[in-house]
């Protein structure tokens, strides 16, 4: 199941809680920002969307699932808003410690470095959920200049 | 993603082409501890061709890094693309990873 839809300047994704689907979620994103005028940031929208999925697919679903991830992207003025929704388990990643990344070699912890790179590559990072319902990340990023 | 195993002397230098990911970064790292456990203790990570490295990538670096350094060797990195320096500075990696311009540039630090 992957179905891609354009509803007026909104872009979407659904696809199967896969890892192998990361690749294709990237792609899907390099595709729905050239086509809302984003060339220079790509990289690190694709970077913050993976780190997202990732994290559903691993702690909403508890490892893959034939269940739907669902990506949505618009622009609102400067501001590229993503949502990305799971049926899952409500995981809050902001729970998670940020990782001290002036540490040691042998001191580096391996957990938090997906949230600490969503927040890095994206303006704004809210989870929201939904009882009984679905969970959703809400991603904000200013885009400084339009092509 | 494709997984190289190339020698430059008694250097591995492994060679990864496309995205490491959490599907790729897996089978990366156990190729790497593997390497390290057959006895491999100067390793070259070429980097020349991967676009994008996500939270995972950087774990499974860091975990045969680690190892590396416990059997006395080390894990350097060469070719890192734009991209992917901007992710290694960020998390502060580039200040743990040895990173240098290209392989044979890595290799030849070994006998330096």
């Amino acid at each position: 199941m992957k179905g891609r839809q354009t509803k007026g300047n909104q872009l979407e994704l659904r696809i199967k809680a896969k890892l192998e689907n990361l690749a294709a979620i990237s792609d899907f994103i390099a595709e729905a920002m050239k086509q809302l005028g984003i060339e220079q940031e790509i990289f690190q929208i694709q970077l913050a969307v993976n780190e997202a999925c990732t994290n559903i697919i691993q702690h909403a679903y508890s490892g893959e699932s034939e269940k739907p991830i669902r990506i949505i992207c618009s622009m609102s003025g400067n501001d590229l808003l993503i949502r990305i929704r799971d049926w899952g388990k409500s995981f809050d990643p902001t729970s998670i410690p940020s990782p001290e990344i002036d540490s040691e070699l042998f001191d580096r912890q391996l957990g938090g470095l997906g949230i600490f790179l969503m927040r890095q590559m994206m303006d704004e990072v809210r989870y929201v959920f939904y009882t009984r319902k679905h969970n959703e990340v809400i991603m904000m990023k200013h885009i400084s200049q339009e092509a | 993603m494709e997984l190289d195993i190339k020698m430059i002397g008694d250097v591995v230098s492994i060679v990864l082409k496309g995205r490491i990911d959490a599907n790729t970064a897996p089978v990366i790292e156990q190729k790497l501890l593997s390497l390290i456990s057959e006895g491999a203790q100067k390793l070259v990570t070429d980097l020349s061709e991967v676009w994008f490295i996500s939270s995972a990538g950087l774990k499974a670096l860091l975990v045969a890094l680690k190892e590396a350094k416990r059997e006395k060797g080390d894990l350097l990195l060469a070719g890192v693309q734009a991209e992917v320096r901007e992710v290694l500075e960020l998390t502060g990696f580039s200040t743990i990873f040895k990173v240098y311009a290209c392989a044979e540039d890595a290799a030849q630090s070994f006998s330096e």
